[in-house]
């Protein structure tokens, strides 16, 4: 029975990746890098790894006049050869424990949007009036105020609604004022303001967001949105509105708000925008979840 | 005896890294606390985390597929299932791929299983092509991220089906070079198996082959992704936008994002969709169809299993067939 460095090594290294996995989703810092509805997905990736470390374990210790199974498959790098190539090959696998294990992560901020273009997105949202059909309003199919089965905090967990709630929030949007964006009707309702400006246009809105400030604006401008996440945060875009107001020069970038304002229409390079005349405003902690998701409808 | 002996031993020696594993995480947070760093450098671990964690299950589940098809799949298997015309072969291959949910990194090792077993490479370039591109997931995504409207979805399964079928077809016309990296073809010879063992005997020995595979992989996935977290972190595409305008310049330059940003096929919709009114449907669908098939982290694992010319080749090929595409449909779109 012989001892293999090279194996333990090996299985030690999917025993990490099983406990940074793991230590992620316990933490809750896993929703700081990818949608909820996803992390199922993850639980594959951690059984997967557990299996792997316990096929690789069983490498570890060998009986060498009995060679197995195992021993053919020992390639490229083999027990104790250790040279220059192998040794980078398993730096480079090493590196996201390392990094994971000593840099905390980050929430995406300004600069992030910056780099995903915020005026182009928020130019193209706005553009959407301009050539899309009427935007389509469902009849109300339930009671007044819209009430999801779900618990209120669902957006930790998933944004999955029934269709019926979907074309109830929708439905309701139109008779809402002021109109207040929850975590999960947000995107929703932001597309509908966007397609239909006009309509939703001396409306009351109410909403939180991190500010982004641009150059291009005007000095009491600035724009309060959030990121929308599909799958991970790699992926996230920004979505938000313009916002006007005469302290805007005094809010610092990526400072967390919630206004309430009229929305009212206005130009930006020529692209007709809803903007916020912002009346009441607070500067707020970040949100617990400050990411949101796009809705799933369920179809029944 | 031994038997038993050794099973202690394995049992204490799992015992004792799992100890050793455990002990280094209760000083995570201690550690890191003791320095501090660029902003920018923690949002490019997040980053680059948040994409290894997205593509963590599928390159696993890739892993798994390719140590049962090592195991279970025999080189007389696929001589009698695979068509011996070619291009009956290629729409096969383009075929299974569209049914089979992959991703542009699971897809990678399952690629390398195949060829190594004796698929063709303009079959298995097929199904490296559609697998990615064409799935339930990346339909219902492309769906609801274009405001619930199935016109991009279908386009983007149509058009990128015909585009993967000309390129496997436009690649084994131009290419007559083994394509397989020579390290990884001599391996396979020495694998040899009895395929009469035990069903037990025969799954453990495909876990090993999946455990194999992923520490052959991984690397190759990290730092492909690391090169996307930087792009993703440094690099600002508002400037690559003012670059200039024109249907064929904004075509190219999504087509360029697709591939920089490395963003999974099942999420890069919403990513389109959200520059759907600034460009036109060409743009799109050069970003749609272009990035699932080619992109930053995956020419890194193409890199690990074909030699480098073969991938300059694919590359050149898939750009420019993608791009050409894209924009003839364009013309016709507008009629």
């Amino acid at each position: 029975m012989r001892f293999s460095f090279i194996h333990a090594f090996r299985a030690m290294i999917l025993l990490l990746f099983v406990l940074l996995v793991g230590d992620l989703y316990y933490s809750g810092e896993l929703f700081m890098l990818i949608n909820p509805d996803y992390q199922n997905l993850n639980g594959l990736a951690v059984f997967i790894l557990i299996i792997l470390f316990l096929v690789q374990l069983q490498r570890v210790w060998f009986q060498s006049e009995v060679c197995g199974h195992a021993c053919e498959h020992d390639h490229a790098h083999d027990q104790g050869t250790f040279n220059i190539k192998t040794c980078l090959a398993y730096l480079i696998i090493v590196f996201p424990i390392f990094t994971g294990f000593i840099l905390p992560f980050t929430t995406l901020d300004a600069s992030t949007a910056a780099n995903r273009g915020v005026m182009l997105s928020l130019t193209s949202h706005a553009l959407s009036a301009q050539n899309a059909e009427p935007f389509y309003y469902p009849n109300a199919t339930m009671d007044d105020n819209h009430q999801y089965d779900t618990p209120e905090d669902i957006n930790l967990y998933s944004n999955m609604v029934t269709k019926d709630e979907y074309e109830n929030a929708l439905a309701q949007l139109v008779e809402q004022d002021p109109i207040i964006m929850t975590d999960q009707d947000y995107s929703i309702y932001y597309e509908a303001i966007n397609k239909d400006m006009e309509n939703f246009s001396g409306k009351k809105i109410t909403l939180n967001g991190f500010v982004y400030k641009n150059p291009s604006l005007d000095y009491n401008q600035v724009v309060i949105g959030r990121f929308l996440i599909t799958h991970c945060i790699a992926d996230a875009s920004y979505i938000g509105f313009l916002a006007e107001l005469n302290q805007a020069p005094q809010w610092s970038e990526d400072a967390w708000v919630a206004v309430t304002g009229v929305i009212k229409i206005t130009e930006y390079e020529g692209v007709k925008l809803p903007m916020i005349q912002v009346e009441e405003w607070e500067v707020i902690n970040e949100p617990d979840q400050p990411y949101l998701y796009p809705m799933h409808i369920t179809i029944r | 005896m031994l038997n038993k002996l050794r099973g202690a031993v394995i049992d204490f020696t799992g015992l004792f890294l799992f100890g050793l594993a455990m002990c280094l995480f209760s000083y995570k947070e201690t550690i890191q606390l003791m320095f501090q760093l660029p902003a920018s450098i923690y949002k490019m671990n997040t980053i680059f985390f948040s994409i290894l964690i997205e593509a963590f299950p599928f390159v696993l589940l890739g892993v798994i597929i390719s140590g049962l098809i090592q195991i279970f799949i025999t080189e007389d298997h696929i001589k009698r299932w695979i068509p011996k015309n070619k291009y009956l072969a290629i729409t096969m291959g383009c075929l299974l791929g569209a049914v089979f949910p992959g991703c542009e990194c699971g897809i990678v090792p399952i690629i390398r299983r195949l060829l190594n077993k004796g698929v063709p490479i303009y079959a298995a370039t097929g199904f490296m092509l559609t697998g990615p591109l064409i799935n339930p997931l990346v339909i219902i995504s492309t769906y609801i991220a274009f405001g619930n409207d199935l016109k991009i979805a279908f386009l983007r399964m149509g058009l990128g089906f015909i585009i993967a079928l000309i390129i496997a077809i436009v690649m084994s016309l131009s290419i007559k070079m083994k394509p397989l990296r020579s390290s990884t073809h001599k391996k396979i010879k020495r694998d040899h198996h009895d395929f009469k063992a035990s069903l037990l005997t025969k799954i453990s020995g495909a876990m090993i082959h999946a455990t194999d595979e992923f520490f052959y992989m991984v690397k190759y996935l990290i730092l492909g992704i690391l090169f996307a977290a930087f792009v993703q972190t440094y690099i600002s595409y508002e400037t690559l936008f003012s670059l200039g305008e024109g249907e064929a310049v904004a075509t190219g330059l999504m087509m360029v994002l697709a591939y920089l940003l490395s963003v999974c096929s099942e999420a890069d919709a919403f990513i389109a969709a959200s520059f759907s009114n600034l460009f036109p449907i060409s743009a799109l669908l050069g970003f749609l169809i272009y990035g699932p098939m080619i992109d930053l982290k995956n020419t890194l694992m193409l890199l690990s299993v074909f030699k480098t010319k073969f991938v300059a080749v694919f590359f050149v090929v898939v750009t420019v067939i993608v791009f050409s595409v894209v924009l003839l449909f364009q013309g016709f779109y507008h009629r």
